[in-house]
């Protein structure tokens, strides 16, 4: 068995092998929380089946984590830990919703304009980490965090003072013109046209990641700096051009979010969307494609745990323990480690 | 505005200052010690949120703000640890399993919190301890000392002490000494003998309790219970401060007093109608300044020598 064969096949056992331990786990928790345990089990597992609307909750839920995951993926991928989606997701919405709440009468193009000024304004402020580490190895990790705090205090800023809705109780902004907003393409569901940009996407970064010299680069770049370096790949232009395209990806994803199921933008606190991208990313492997699935995923469980708590006496953060429990198991070397050990030190043996 | 500045130039005001500064001191010299050993402690906030949490919790369960005090540091040490161990020996990358921990302590929290009184927004409804004010005897007579020093929580006066306590630590003590030759080269810590492994697990408990005590301030000190959110970004403030520190006491010390300073403003600021918003950056920038200044110079010393 070669090497990558050996390795898919181990990958897929842990999988599954995590999934049943992370079941067992909550089932578990349920025994204990909840009076009905297996009725509540039930809806965990197969509540977001049971409608279409339940499912295009799912769809709906993972369409900006997969956007951040697919962001985050690609700093991940060049060996990057930047978390700035989360002000990102913030900031670009506040740039989206200032084109969207315009009177423009210019037909869909103010779509266009709004989608493309957050991805702009996204990769516009991604470029500001990226630019320190990529010239001075600045610590991009505690960067990324401040400017977060910071797009948030100059996003709310904006929010508050210019587009704001005088005619609303909380600080929300005036709604968004009909022209700006994302159709929806699912009857019955609030799947929006976000569903066909993030499809496009992540086959564009696939090919971009793993059929082009540049996503080489990227590649390399993560997994040997210095050897990198030495075969005279420009480290600079790299980590700034990885930057920014995250950056853009991010925010072209919060654009998608607000325009695609919100009239208005409402945000009054960081969405926690750039922590779950980072999640996602992690559980998908740094791989785009992955980041989807596992987006997906994670919007299911989400899911699954509302309409439980919809239902019956368990509180919706039970999500919280199914979620760490997947997570912790996915992103450690605990399950299995003594099988693949195993089977590479046979493999090693047959060898000789 | 006049109103803000006359409520800003007081004497009550350094008070204000001392009192917001002490969970972002804790949350800071927890991180000098696990930054001294080479490990960012990423789940600072979640250790905070557990240990309020806990503190509350314990305290009305056993009617003794102490044993809540030390329940709670305990949860805190616990929390850290098993972060250590995910990344020290099942490899997990730490700032995933940090982010990951700091999730789950806060959608955990609020799960017990809706376990124990049907309600999810704080914990008001049972009735936990607070720790005790320290009135200092001497100071007590003195008119404007008395107002700056006197009649806080004790936690506050632990804050400070805090600061030696670490230095003493990592300058004063075998195992401070350990905990600095492997944060600075591990393999040649190893090769002399040091258990590195060891050394992390112990520099990460001695930063869960040094932080799980900034938890318990908020809960048990700040405010007489828990509520929803209120570790709000502080742990992440004690990692920044103690990365523009460059994790050595006093310069780190320094940060996050300026943070409890920035942080006091705004929160006066609300009164008036400057935008608070606004003012809550500029400590963010003061660290990203700094972070990139300390970059800038290193590169230029790197070249300088190359």
């Amino acid at each position: 068995m070669s090497d990558k064969r050996l390795e898919l096949k181990f990958e897929m056992m842990k999988t599954a092998v995590v999934v049943l331990i992370t079941l067992v786990v909550s089932f578990l928790v349920f025994l204990i929380f909840s009076k009905e345990p297996v009725y509540s089990f039930q809806l965990l597992l197969a509540g977001p089946l049971l409608s279409i609307r339940n499912l295009g909750n799912v769809i709906e839920a993972a369409l900006p984590i997969a956007f951040a995951g697919i962001s985050t993926s690609l700093l991940f991928k060049s060996g990057l830990f930047n978390l700035g989606a989360e002000g990102i997701f913030y900031f670009s919405g506040i740039v989206a919703t200032a084109v969207a709440v315009q009177p423009l009468h210019i037909g869909k193009i103010q779509l266009l304009l709004a989608l493309l000024a957050a991805a702009l304004a996204g990769g516009a402020a991604a470029s500001i980490s990226g630019f320190f580490k990529a010239k001075y190895d600045a610590n991009e990790l505690v960067i990324s965090l401040m400017m977060n705090t910071i797009l948030y205090g100059f996003g709310f800023y904006i929010l508050k003072t210019k587009l704001k809705d005088l005619d609303s109780v909380g600080v929300v902004s005036m709604p968004f013109a009909e022209n700006a907003k994302l159709s929806t393409i699912i009857p019955g569901t609030r799947i929006s046209s976000g569903l066909i940009i993030l499809i496009v996407l992540t086959a564009l970064m696939w090919v971009l990641l793993y059929k082009t010299k540049y996503g080489y680069a990227m590649r390399i770049t993560g997994y040997n700096k210095k050897f990198a370096v030495y075969s005279g790949m420009n480290f600079f232009v790299i980590t700034l051009m990885v930057h920014i395209l995250s950056g853009c990806i991010a925010g072209l994803g919060s654009a998608v979010e607000i325009l695609g199921i919100s009239d208005r933008f409402t945000w009054s606190a960081l969405p926690g969307y750039g922590f779950d991208g980072a999640l996602v990313a992690m559980i998908g492997r740094n791989h785009p494609i992955g980041s989807v699935f596992a987006a997906l995923g994670l919007a299911y469980l989400r899911t699954g745990c509302m309409i439980t708590a919809r239902n019956t006496d368990v509180p919706s953060e039970v999500a919280c323990i199914v979620e760490i429990t997947l997570v912790l198991l996915i992103t450690s070397d605990i399950v299995l480690r003594r099988y693949k050990q195993k089977k590479i030190m046979e493999r090693g043996r047959g060898d000789e | 505005m006049n109103n803000i500045i006359s409520h800003i130039f007081n004497v009550e005001f350094i008070g204000v200052i001392l009192r917001l500064s002490t969970p972002l001191l804790f949350a800071a010299m927890g991180n000098v010690v696990s930054d001294r050993a080479g490990v960012t402690n990423i789940g600072m906030e979640g250790s905070m949120t557990l240990a309020a949490f806990s503190g509350v919790a314990i305290s009305a369960y056993t009617g003794s703000a102490w044993l809540g005090a030390a329940g709670a540091v305990a949860v805190s040490i616990l929390f850290s640890c098993f972060l250590g161990y995910l990344n020290l020996y099942l490899k997990t990358n730490i700032i995933m399993a940090g982010i990951a921990l700091n999730t789950f302590a806060a959608s955990f929290t609020v799960f017990l919190l809706y376990m124990l009184t049907g309600q999810k927004a704080n914990s008001a409804a049972i009735a936990s301890k607070q720790l005790p004010v320290i009135r200092i005897p001497v100071i007590e007579k003195i008119p404007v000392l008395k107002e700056i020093l006197s009649g806080h929580n004790v936690l506050v006066y632990v804050s400070l002490l805090s600061i030696a306590a670490v230095y003493f630590l990592l300058n004063k003590t075998r195992l401070g000494m350990h905990i600095r030759a492997v944060g600075e080269n591990e393999t040649a810590a190893s090769s002399v003998g040091i258990r590195t492994k060891k050394v992390k697990m112990e520099a990460l408990g001695i930063s869960g309790l040094i932080s799980g005590l900034g938890g318990v301030y908020m809960s048990m000190g700040y405010l007489s219970m828990f509520s929803n959110g209120m570790i709000a970004g502080r742990g992440w403030i004690g990692i920044a401060a103690s990365a523009m520190g460059r994790a050595k006491v006093i310069p780190t010390t320094i940060s996050a007093f300026l943070f409890g300073v920035f942080d006091s403003v705004s929160n006066e600021m609300q009164l008036g109608n400057i935008s608070a918003e606004l003012i809550m950056t500029l400590p963010y920038f003061a660290v990203m300044a700094g972070m990139v200044i300390y970059s800038v110079k290193r590169t230029k010393k790197e070249q300088k020598n190359a």
